[in-house]
């Protein structure tokens, strides 16, 4: 059981770089968050527990310019249709989806963050299913209001 | 100050093609980083036109064949500079560094931009008649380009790597909508994915 454990009404605060076609504004003047917005080459999105920034999304963004979205720890837990097919569309194997706190310390490449935790599947999906936990991870960020605009919208409104 | 080529007029139709290209990159700004990218695109459309020019000497004059080969052209002409403003943010890519996406990702590899770059325009050959619809171009933090279109409820995503092309179809923008995936082995799926991405 890992310390500090992340309960299911927790947000999560997840930085999204602006100019990387992160977000597509619609031609209404909406916008969505790309699925890649929670893309990792290891396939352990990073977030941040909002209780632990002290609910300041700002320091979740840091230095970049961009903003930030957010999802809840129980909606993430509760995606219940990852699963492998075969070839003939045959289920081979389901995936659970949950939240652990994966605080830094004394990393060389990034700064102290005691807040830090990542989305991970057990066991580890195969790419193909790691994209649609992406497309659902996204679809949750679009349905909520963003905890920082980006400036790219603050600009256009 | 770049030097913009001029077409002459006993020049063949390539190069009056590629000083289109040239001329849609110059006025977009794109600086001295870029340059090597140009002459790369400059390359390879002067490799499909000549490929064209071969056929045209070889073939005997105004043959429907002949006429097949001018409306290619054409249409190849029409195709880059309908999807210029995408094909420079596919190959901008190619400037992204190491942490893009601000969490460590990979810078986007080579071969993969080129290769999107080629895909979506046989894409855009083979859906355009259907309505095209002009894609969101992301980094895959693996290394690949991502293209993605919201169409009403649906919306699709494309991964093209250096050698391979998957999809992923969202059936809705309800947090449980359906998703399903796959491999796109031959450009010919596309036609049925676009048909559907279009309700």
């Amino acid at each position: 059981m890992p310390e500090n454990p992340i309960t299911d009404d927790e947000i999560l605060y997840r930085c999204v770089p602006d100019n990387k076609g992160l977000l597509k504004i619609q031609p209404n003047g909406t916008f969505k968050i790309s699925s890649q917005a929670f893309h990792d080459p290891n396939q352990r999105p990073s977030v941040d527990r909002a209780r632990l920034r002290e609910n300041d999304p700002s320091r979740t963004l840091g230095p970049y310019s961009g903003g930030v979205t957010s999802i809840v720890t129980h909606d993430v837990r509760t995606i219940d249709d990852l699963v492998q097919y075969d070839k003939d569309q045959r289920p081979i194997q389901d995936f659970i989806v949950d939240v652990e706190p994966k605080p830094i310390f004394d990393d060389p490449n990034e700064p102290d963050n005691y807040a830090h935790a990542e989305i991970y599947t057990n066991p580890l999906c195969p790419r193909r299913v790691f994209q649609r936990l992406c497309e659902r991870l996204a679809l949750l960020a679009n349905s909520r209001p963003w905890e920082i605009e980006p400036p790219i919208l603050r600009d256009k409104a | 100050m770049p030097v913009i080529a001029q077409p002459a007029k006993t020049l063949p139709a390539w190069s009056d093609y590629n000083a289109l290209v040239i001329d849609d990159r110059i006025s977009r700004g794109i600086g001295s980083p870029a340059r090597e990218l140009l002459e790369l695109l400059g390359h390879s459309a002067r490799a499909y036109y000549d490929l064209s020019e071969s056929l045209l000497k070889y073939l005997p004059a105004f043959t429907h064949h002949t006429l097949l080969i001018m409306d290619t052209n054409l249409f190849e002409r029409f195709a880059r500079r309908y999807l210029g403003d995408t094909l420079s943010e596919i190959y901008e890519l190619l400037t992204w560094d190491t942490g893009w996406n601000g969490y460590n990702s990979p810078k986007p590899e080579h071969n993969a931009v080129i290769h999107a770059g080629q895909w979506i325009t046989n894409l855009f050959r083979e859906v355009a008649d259907l309505g095209w619809i002009k894609p969101n171009v992301t980094g895959e933090p693996d290394g690949g380009v991502v293209f993605e279109w919201w169409y009403g409820q649906r919306k699709l995503t494309i991964y093209v790597g250096e050698e391979n092309v998957e999809y992923v179809q969202v059936w809705g923008t309800a947090i449980d909508a359906k998703i399903t995936d796959g491999d796109i082995e031959s450009i010919n799926i596309c036609r049925s994915l676009w048909m559907w991405l279009r309700g």
